[in-house]
């Protein structure tokens, strides 16, 4: 699914900053800096980084891998372990029916409903295995925009978080009638226009 | 004169949706670029209209090739307007179809016209991967020419002297 084949899901965005003159070189050092890096044992929540469009498992972008015409083509890998709810609820009623037990026995200490969720809950993600989701980016880079392979809300803040730490330039979801890139003239006249002839659809309001 | 900048234009999504259908019924659905020629809009299979924000939004999904018309309209006679669509649309006999929600100009499940040229082995091959990318250029890159053909008829005196009049002669059919 994507770029190489089948349907593509995509959001633009306008890229705002300026690259460096040695642009190149500073793009293939940071995508290998912010490269992707599995989930170790110990680490909680998730992993986000970038991988090689052409080959997921690819975190070292062998021969620039990601340059392709005037565009620059990578893939946003995140890994998360997410607990299963209805597992979790079952896990948290037999702690606590453990620290009962143990607390009728003169055992332990009266443990908080919360606390008990909060250690159960992080006992099972580290037995979780990590839920990986690659997500493409293109960017052509003279016009200043790219395109990225996801909607969600989510994915989305990851990946203009990490966008934003690795090139040091900020995106901003695109949309045509974005004031702030309309001239002062532009706006002036689609707010005017628009509220002496508001757009009703409804024939009781002609 | 009013303060515009910062101005939130979000209303400007369903409102240029709504008038795309439109425009899609009127000239069998070919609508002229400048400098590129005609575009063949056509609205396929499922819209949803919308009226209202947040828990005050009443919302209606039509579905199917040829009920979604009549009832779509009656949605439309009742205040509510355009906030996602299945389009296809037809650029120099290339076939596009994705679904565009209206709210924040996004695609989704787009469909590229399919390259008789290429093999199955050349899939992967560099060239095939460009051709995909101006492929998705061009969709969204039209959809944006279509946006601003709309504003700037909706910003002219013909809004309301010529568009409007065809657009309730059309709502009335």
């Amino acid at each position: 699914m994507g770029f190489r084949k089948g349907t593509l899901t995509l959001a633009k965005y306008r890229v705002i900053g300026t690259l460096p003159d040695n642009f190149r070189t500073f793009v293939d050092e940071r995508l290998k800096l912010f490269a992707f890096r599995e989930l170790s044992v110990d680490e909680t929540e998730k992993s986000v980084g970038w991988t090689s469009f052409e080959n997921v498992l690819d975190t070292n972008f062998e021969y620039a891998s990601y340059s392709l015409a005037d565009y620059l083509v990578f893939s946003l890998r995140i890994d998360r372990r997410v607990v299963s709810p209805s597992l979790l609820k079952l896990k948290v009623l037999e702690a606590e029916r453990q620290t009962t037990v143990q607390r009728s026995k003169g055992l332990g200490y009266r443990e908080k409903r919360s606390d008990i969720r909060e250690r159960v809950h992080l006992s099972l993600l580290k037995q979780t295995p990590p839920t990986p989701s690659i997500h493409e980016v293109c960017w052509n880079v003279s016009a200043g925009w790219l395109l990225f392979g996801s909607l969600s809300e989510k994915i989305r803040e990851d990946f203009e978080d990490l966008f934003k730490r690795t090139f040091g330039l900020t995106v901003h979801r695109f949309v045509p009638w974005d004031a702030n890139y309309m001239s002062a003239e532009m706006a002036e006249r689609t707010l005017s226009a628009t509220t002496a002839t508001p757009f009703h659809t409804s024939t009781e309001r002609t | 004169m009013m303060e515009a900048s910062g101005k939130d234009f979000s209303f400007l999504g369903r409102e240029f949706l709504t008038w795309l259908w439109f425009k899609s019924e009127q000239r069998g659905g070919a609508i002229m670029l400048p400098g590129e020629g005609d575009v063949v809009v056509a609205f396929v299979r499922r819209i949803i209209l919308s009226s209202g924000e947040g828990e005050y939004s009443e919302t209606v999904s039509c579905q199917g090739l040829h009920s979604d018309l009549k009832e779509g309209k009656e949605a439309l006679r009742k205040g509510k307007k355009i906030k996602e669509a299945r389009i296809k649309l037809d650029i120099n006999t290339d076939e596009y179809e994705f679904t565009f929600k209206a709210d924040s100009f996004q695609f989704q499940t787009m469909k590229l016209p399919t390259s008789l040229t290429m093999t199955e082995e050349e899939e992967d091959k560099e060239g095939r991967i460009l051709e995909r990318i101006y492929q998705t250029e061009a969709a969204v890159g039209t959809m944006e020419t279509f946006f601003s053909l709309f504003l700037e008829k909706r910003l002219s005196p013909a809004w309301q002297s010529e568009e409007i009049p065809l657009f309730k002669k059309w709502l009335a059919e």
